[in-house]
């Protein structure tokens, strides 16, 4: 459901699920499963944004998943040379739609904003901030972990 | 006729999976041509015979709204048509780019339907090469 402003009224994780969710399907051709087998080595990438609103969007995706989709967005072998290459770009990017997606559904589409460009983040387990919303995904048998922080209006 | 396409964007990924896009989309392609940012992507355009254009917004060097306002200040690459490919669906930088002259805005991601949806509406393309319906003398 929408208002005026094109802002849903969807619960902002919910919005952060569905959002991911279609991009992981949609650019990386990845699909939820059931459950996540493994986590092994994980890493990260962040995107901030500033202009009427303040935060950061966080995704952490295992290794190996990066590498998968960084193959599909490439059309390349799975473990090729180019996907491991690229596969933080590929991370990076498919944040870059998340948060291109998400900001308009939860603060309208009127809302000015300047989405900064994806960079590395370190993956260490941080105590989440109250402002903090957090939604996981499992796809292809990974845990995806998405999370959406406003720092202040 | 096979038409000959410009993508600009600074993702190596990104320029991958919109050359994969319109390959599947099955409109008929020339060549596609790739750049990094706006700066390049005008380079490509004052040297080659471009169709349509694919073009990011956040880009280092020349961002794609500087792109397409130098495009509109060109006599030679202001008609060239220009879609928008880009996370970002703020109104504000897409009413800058429209009134720079882009044509179509596809919110990433896309499907390969939808490629092929917006390069037969802004080439203008009819199916079975059918012309629009004229009056009879």
């Amino acid at each position: 459901m929408y208002s005026e402003s094109g802002k849903t009224t969807k619960a902002p994780k919910q919005i952060l699920f569905d959002t991911a969710k279609r991009v992981f399907e949609n650019a990386a051709y990845a699909l939820l499963s059931e459950e996540a087998e493994s986590v092994g080595e994980v890493m990260g990438v962040e995107i901030e944004f500033s202009g009427e609103r303040y935060g950061r969007m966080r995704l952490l995706v295992p290794y190996e998943l990066a590498i998968t989709c960084a193959a599909n967005m490439l059309g390349e072998e799975e473990h090729s040379a180019a996907a491991r290459e690229y596969c933080e770009d590929a991370l990076g990017e498919l944040l870059n739609m998340i948060t291109g997606s998400v900001l308009p559904r939860i603060f309208g589409s009127e809302v000015d904003l300047h989405i900064g460009s994806p960079r590395p983040t370190g993956v260490r387990s941080l105590p989440l901030p109250s402002a903090c919303i957090e939604t996981t995904l499992c796809v292809e048998g990974h845990k995806v972990t998405l999370c959406f922080e406003n720092t202040r209006a | 006729m096979a038409f000959n396409i410009l993508i600009v964007d600074d993702s190596r990924v990104m320029r991958s999976v919109i050359e994969r896009s319109i390959e599947m989309s099955g409109v008929p392609v020339g060549r596609i041509l790739m750049a990094e940012n706006g700066q390049v992507g005008l380079e490509a355009l004052r040297d080659n015979w471009v169709d349509i254009v694919f073009l990011d917004v956040n880009m280092p060097v020349l961002d794609g709204i500087a792109m397409t306002d130098s495009m509109r200040r060109d006599p030679f690459l202001k008609n060239t048509p220009v879609v928008v490919v880009s996370s970002e669906a703020s109104d504000a930088k897409k009413a800058t780019l429209f009134q720079n002259g882009a044509r179509e805005f596809i919110e990433k991601p896309f499907t390969p339907e939808k490629i092929r949806e917006v390069i037969h509406n802004v080439l203008g393309i009819w199916e079975d090469n059918q012309g629009p319906e004229t009056d009879s003398f």
